[in-house]
């Protein structure tokens, strides 16, 4: 609930959408699905823009791309059969797992989950690994495309400023997905005592490869493992030019990652995640492997 | 602020402020106390309602963001079975007491089915009056019968996610007053072969439901034995 | 095992409630619509431990929309116990409405009340606190050292063991002589055991709503377990007689021990009784999460000795206990612990002790199971751990040493709940078939690893980048090869655990046997009124009180079997001070026990006036024709006697056919001859507690590269005497072992290091959803109690006991970890699998 919500808008396009960001953005919030911000009971905001009559609901194939409207639902994606084998079924599964609440999926948004819980979510580590863009606009109607890790590098989100309504002065409008280079591996491996819990660490990688088998493009993520998602750079070159054999796998999962600090939260300690991150990228591996 | 929200079969106006959320409309001004509130972070599922024809927590979505949309709640039960020209099955009714005064014989056999199968205790009821469990739903009948109810706290939100798992599969269709919405539903066919449903399927539709009494077995029992009648009975 | 022919009781009867509770009919505490009402919020501390130098509420106060702001300046302090028990409490009298010290975060501090929840919400933002923050302590290890901050040494306060060194209470009880019993052992072990801060999470929060009636009486609508405590106890502390409050329970969203408490109303009916208004108080989730009550944490430790062919000699208990700020429920909780888990076996000499102490963590007190689930842990591990280290197999162990009928139960007599107890003896006991059961459904002999200490080696939990991780393939073969040897059946489990890892798993079994009592001996009592109506249908009022536990259908089985009539005319009401009879309250396990035999000698009396009217117009008086055709049927009949008659279905049956039915016999009563009220009332209180018993099985696949435990079946046979509707028994069982799964795998409070709780919502205090149950197979083994009402013993609390140890004891078959502090987390399974030396035990 928030305490002190004053105005509601439910506006019909995007410029009028921005016209009201604009005006206030300090007291007033972008609600999508409304799964965080109605969950948040945040007293700083006053004034809500609901972007659900914007028409951005849409998952669309465009140059080989996958485009997914800030406002499509995981349940809506994860229905979708035209995503249900994209990037060997990754995006979907990951959809699923992200709560195993039908009504929290039918109303958890792609753009919602990617502004407000990004920090936790398994789908981050999905959108580093699938080497994900955002489409923006920004309050002079601009439109501008950027990789997620730089969105997630702006000043807003790295600070995580609390009182402020906006996370960035403008609107997310789409996610973007390049299809990985065939013939390419993905896998989503992720670890937890129950379905329901929330990953107590996950991790998601795409590899592609030459005609030779050999790892060309490496992209390795975890989340939930340090404060933030982060894709393993160390691992990737390591991985580039060489093939998937039990015995490079095991050599990746020897690699650690002593040079991120590990998370420490209710769930579990640094140690613990710093424990199962190797065997996470061990199998990860290994199910791309199986997967080639 | 001024709501439209087609309720239960029903045009009904709202007015309230921005920040209710569409549980506090429900439970306050549209009386409709089957919505319950168990964490209002959208965790525990016992606000469950059904909003164009999906399954959402009441407690995470402003009234607002209902304003020109169809909300379905336990409350609609009637308007669904109207609508579906299906009110009841035919129960059996025990022979009404009292009728004749008269000291019979003995009967030699016990009437054991006038135990098991509800009489509604008011005993001077007219014949013909329906008894409240002959008023249930199918799936609401299914939980009763399979003591899939304890406490009851969570069962109307589980009641709805079974009822939108079985639009969605084509089981029933949900009724609409507003033709924009789509009815999600016709997947299925009848006469198509294969399993009806999984309890895997039922599993997946109930666990944004917690229950702390149950253990799911029962209500995954009473989602199952809908979902058979509700088939045969197409 | 006398099975009789019953006809209403023993039946899976409709729950008399469901109908209305399917529909969503409004029924519980807050569907209901009360004018004018005031919304309360309760200010809750942000410290451990502080003192209140100074709080300002001048400002909540001239909010617009505050009617009223309450705080230690302006109630009466009355010291009293939130643990809703009967009179005298065993819990000590350490809390005041509102104290100028606050002993945890969530320790109450102030509560306001306004015309809406977003006013009080902004007001308490208002209140301008001032603490002096004390040094806390969140050890109950070093509660008793000296330089320890204590927390109770206020001079009002009563019936603390010793304020001076924080113990809450202490315990002790012996039977025979344990150094005695040490000396004669050939094998001596022992083990320290721990449990944790878990909360009862029932899916409706605390709610209360209250009001005066137009009489001036204050009307408490709650959502409670005890109406009846909560009348004797918030009248002090508002200032009012019990006459002139009236506690209503309408159905109740759970309860499992937390709404034993009186948690909020109190502060409701203070708000009412101050401003004259209805007032409305609810906790949130976030509030049920650290400000309500939890399971009492404990750490066990065991001693036992035995001979070498299983002989028990002599076991020690001794228990430190948590209670948090407050010692609610700690004295009978550590009792439970030591009289139920002393009871199981053969142990001839005993020595418990147990002390409860304070911290500045939130507030232990009540919780489905009461003491046993800790007890039981500790017990059910130590007895697999002495099992092993005496070569026998765990199961053949318990079954050589646990209590049979006719045996007594010798700690039960010098351990009662906070005082002593009565003497007890099995008079049934079916844990032999219960644990015959359940072994071959789970399969004990064929699913057991026989070797756990052939695991396989994990990666250590030191470092990411070390070489003990062994090489992936060779990993997995072993796994196979493991699995071949063990469980030939299982090699295709390896890549398919639900997380899709495909990571090594090695599967164990592991087994428990619990036992748990029908109610306090001695100390409760319950009540019960009936009366008959025109249509032969008769009113039941209970002080028992159903919080979704089928109580109120229990009771109309109850009544129908004793009335030979059918269930469907029994119209039950529970309960209400005013309504109905006392009842101590849905705990204890004692309603069907205690309260259902009140129902049942209540329903002898109506059935006795049954037979005397009956009789009367089965054989009428010369010249009065009481009724046509009884005279028509009289040419031929013998007199009837009251003890040839039978009722049955609805009707008196005389010998020769004739019948009169219910309805015409109450009809004679109230209007035509001799006219009084068939009615009955009767009350119930026993010295005997017969417990029910239980033998849990687990079957568990152990990830050894990341410690997750999987369980995959969960195995359940309990003896509760004659079941009186066996599908509610069931759903009884399914549901406390689900709890149990989230309080030995996933539920856990955690706080930080300044006992700030951290997982305040369901996202973070992870109970089992439908996606995350194992296989559940439940069995009921009948036995007939001869104490109780129709064969009947307890059922509620005991599957919630055994499951814990099960699997823990199941995890150790797995992969030779002894999981000895619950959760059993993959951290502590990592840990356990990497640095436990080859061949040690436990």
């Amino acid at each position: 609930m928030l305490p002190n919500l004053r105005k509601y808008y439910r506006p019909r396009s995007i410029e009028a959408t921005l016209r009201l960001l604009s005006a206030n953005p300090v007291r007033c919030a972008v609600l999508a699905g409304g799964t965080h911000l109605l969950a948040s009971s945040r007293r700083d905001v006053e004034e809500v823009v609901d972007i659900s009559a914007l028409k951005l609901k849409m998952v669309k194939r465009k140059n080989g791309d996958v485009c997914i409207g800030a406002t499509a639902t995981l349940q809506s994606i994860l229905e979708n059969p035209r995503l249900r084998k994209f990037a060997d079924g990754i995006l979907v599964e990951a959809c699923h797992r992200n709560s195993v609440s039908r009504m929290i999926r039918n109303q958890r948004t792609m753009g919602g989950e990617i502004c407000a819980n990004w920090k936790r979510s398994d789908l981050a580590a999905i959108l580093l690994a699938l080497n994900a863009r955002v489409k923006l606009m920004n309050f002079s109607l601009e439109e501008k495309e950027m990789l997620i890790s730089d969105f997630w590098s702006m000043p807003a989100f790295r600070t995580g400023k609390k009182g402020s309504g906006l996370v960035f002065p403008g609107l997310l409008l789409e996610l973007i997905l390049p299809t990985p280079a065939p013939p390419f591996a993905a896998a989503y491996v992720h670890v937890e005592q129950i379905e329901s819990q929330p990953s107590f660490v996950s991790s998601a990688a795409v590899l592609e490869f030459d005609e030779n088998r050999q790892c060309g493009e490496a992209r390795v993520a975890l989340s939930s493992f340090a404060d933030v998602p982060c894709r393993l750079p160390r691992l990737e070159s390591f991985l580039k030019g060489k093939t998937l054999t039990p015995e490079s796998i095991e050599s990746a999962g020897a690699l650690g990652f002593d040079e991120i600090r590990p998370l420490v939260d209710s769930r579990a300690s640094g140690t613990y995640r710093q424990a199962v991150a190797p065997v996470l990228i061990r199998r990860l591996l290994g199910r791309c492997l199986k997967r080639l | 602020m001024k709501l439209t929200i087609a309720l239960n079969g029903e045009e009904r106006e709202f007015d309230v402020p921005a920040n209710t959320t569409l549980l506090s409309l429900l439970r306050g001004q549209a009386n409709c106390f089957s919505v319950k509130h168990g964490c209002e972070t959208g965790e525990c599922g016992a606000c469950a309602v059904i909003v164009d024809g999906r399954i959402v927590n009441a407690c995470i979505l402003l009234a607002a963001q209902a304003d020109e949309r169809e909300v379905i709640t336990l409350e609609g039960i009637p308007w669904i079975l109207a609508t579906l020209n299906a009110v009841t099955p035919h129960v059996e009714r025990p022979p009404t007491a009292g009728a004749d005064p008269a000291i019979q014989p003995n009967p030699s056999e016990p009437p054991t089915e006038s135990r098991s199968s509800f009489q509604n205790p008011a005993a001077f009821s007219r014949e013909e009056h329906p008894s409240a469990y002959e008023l249930l739903h199918p799936v609401q009948q299914a939980f009763v019968d399979t003591h899939a109810i304890q406490c009851g706290y969570c069962t109307p939100g589980m009641i709805l996610s079974s009822l939108a798992l079985f639009a969605e599969k084509g089981f029933i269709n949900l009724p609409s007053i507003k033709r924009k919405t789509r009815v999600r539903s016709g997947r299925r066919k009848s006469g198509s072969k294969g399993p009806l449903l999984s309890e895997q399927e039922i599993r997946d539709a109930l666990a944004g439901n917690l229950c702390r009494c149950t253990g799911y077995v029962k209500p995954v029992d009473a989602v199952l034995k809908a979902a058979e009648k509700l088939i045969t009975e197409r | 095992m006398p099975t009789r022919d019953f006809k209403s009781v023993n039946q899976n009867t409709r729950r008399v409630d469901s109908v209305k509770l399917a529909s969503g009919k409004g029924t519980f505490v807050d569907d209901i619509k009360v004018d004018a009402v005031l919304y309360a919020k309760i200010l809750h501390s942000p410290h451990a431990h502080a003192r209140i130098k100074k709080i300002d509420v001048q400002r909540a106060e001239q909010l617009h929309g505050v009617h009223c702001v309450l705080t230690y300046r302006n109630v009466p302090r009355v010291p009293f116990t939130t643990a809703g028990q009967g009179w005298p409490e065993p819990s000590p009298y350490d809390t005041v409405m509102f104290d100028s010290v606050v002993r945890f975060v969530g320790d109450r501090v102030a509560c306001v009340a306004a015309d809406s929840e977003e006013i009080a919400e902004r007001a308490l933002d208002l209140i301008e606190v001032d603490y002096e923050v004390l040094p806390a302590n969140f050890d109950p290890r070093k509660a008793m050292d000296p330089g320890t901050p204590r927390l109770h040494l206020e001079p009002d306060k009563r019936g603390i063991h010793s304020a001076p060194r924080n113990i809450a209470a202490h315990v002790q009880a012996d039977v025979g002589d344990v150094e005695k019993g040490f000396a004669e052992a050939e094998c001596i072990h022992e083990g320290e055991y721990s449990v944790h801060y878990v909360q009862q999470a029932s899916i409706e929060p605390h709610i209360t709503i209250t009001w005066l009636d137009e009489d001036g009486r204050l009307i408490v609508r709650t959502s409670t377990q005890v109406p009846f405590h909560v009348r004797r106890i918030i009248a002090p502390l508002i200032g009012l007689p019990i006459q002139r409050i009236r506690v209503i329970k309408p159905r109740i969203g759970g309860g499992f021990g937390g709404k034993q408490e009186i948690l909020i109303e109190d502060l409701c009916a203070m708000v009412t009784v101050r401003t004259g208004r209805p007032c409305r108080l609810e906790y949130t989730r976030a509030e049920e999460l650290y400000a309500a009550r939890t399971r009492h944490p404990q750490i066990v430790r065991m001693k036992t000795g035995v001979k070498k062919d299983g002989t028990l000699t002599a076991i020690s208990m001794r228990i430190l206990e948590n209670t948090g700020a407050y010692g609610t429920h700690a004295l009978t909780v550590q009792c439970v612990s030591g009289s139920r888990a002393l009871s199981l076996y053969h142990f001839p000499n005993i020595h418990f002790e147990a002390d409860a102490v304070y911290t500045n963590l939130p507030v232990a007190g009540a919780f489905r199971g009461y003491g046993s689930p800790q007890g039981f842990f500790a017990l059910d591990s130590h007895m697999d751990e002495l099992a092993e280290k005496l070569g026998f197999d765990p199961l053949e162990f318990r079954r050589k040493n646990h209590v049979r009928e006719g045996e007594p139960t010798p700690i039960a007599e010098v351990l009662g709940e906070g005082r002593e107890g009565y003497k007890q003896i099995i008079q049934s006991c079916g844990l032999d078939e219960c644990i015959e059961l359940g072994a071959k459904e789970i399969g004990w002999k064929t699913h057991r690893n026989p070797d756990p200490r052939a695991r396989i080696p994990g990666p250590t939990v030191s470092g990411a980048s070390n070489s003990g991780i062994s090489g992936l393939k060779s990993e997995i073969s072993n796994t196979e090869s493991n699995l071949k040897s063990n469980m030939p059946n299982l090699k295709s489990e390896i890549s398919n655990l639900k997380s899709g890892i495909p990571g090594p798993v090695v599967r164990g079994v592991g087994m428990s046997c619990t036992m748990q009592a029908s109610g306090i001996p001695g100390v409760d009592m319950g009540a019960a009124w009936i009366k008959m109506n025109e249509d032969g249908s008769f009113n039941l009022k209970v002080g028992a009180t159903d919080i979704g536990t089928g109580a109120d259908t229990m009771f109309a089985q109850v009544a129908a079997e004793t009335l030979g009539t059918s269930p469907e005319k029994i119209i039950v009401y529970s309960s209400d001070t005013d309504m109905t009879p006392f009842d101590p309250g849905a705990y204890a396990s004692s309603t069907t026990y205690i309260s259902g035999a009140a129902v049942k000698k209540a329903c002898d009396q109506v059935r006795e006036q049954i037979l005397e009217v009956a009789a009367e117009m089965l054989n009428p008086k010369k010249g009065i024709a009481t009724h046509p055709s009884s005279e028509r049927s009289q040419a031929g009949a013998a007199r009837t006697e009251k003890k040839d008659l039978v009722v049955h279905d609805g009707k008196v049956c005389a010998p020769d056919g004739r019948f009169v039915t219910f309805e015409q016999i109450c009809l004679r009563s109230l209007y035509q001859e001799n006219q009084f009220q068939i009615q009955g009332h009767a009350s119930h209180m026993s010295y005997d507690s017969p417990p029910p018993f239980c033998a849990q099985f687990a079957e568990v696949d152990v990830d050894v590269e990341t410690g997750i435990v999987k369980v995959r079946r969960l195995v359940t046979a309990v003896d509760c005497g004659v079941a009186i509707n066996p599908k509610m028994a069931e759903g009884q069982i399914e549901g406390a072992v689900t709890q149990a799964l989230g309080y030995a795998l996933t539920e856990q409070m955690v706080f930080d290091e300044k006992g700030r709780p951290l997982n305040l919502s369901f996202r973070d205090y992870n109970i089992y959803t439908a996606v995350d149950m194992p296989e559940l197979k439940s069995f009921l083994v009948e036995t007939y109690e001869p104490t109780g009402p129709y064969g009947a013993k307890a059922i509620a609390e005991i599957p919630i006991n055994g499951v814990a140890p099960a699997i823990a004891n199941a995890v150790y078959n797995a992969v030779g970890v002894r999981i000895r502090d619950l959760p059993i987390t993959p951290e502590k399974v990592l840990k356990g699998l990497t640095s436990l030396p080859s061949g040690a035990l436990g």
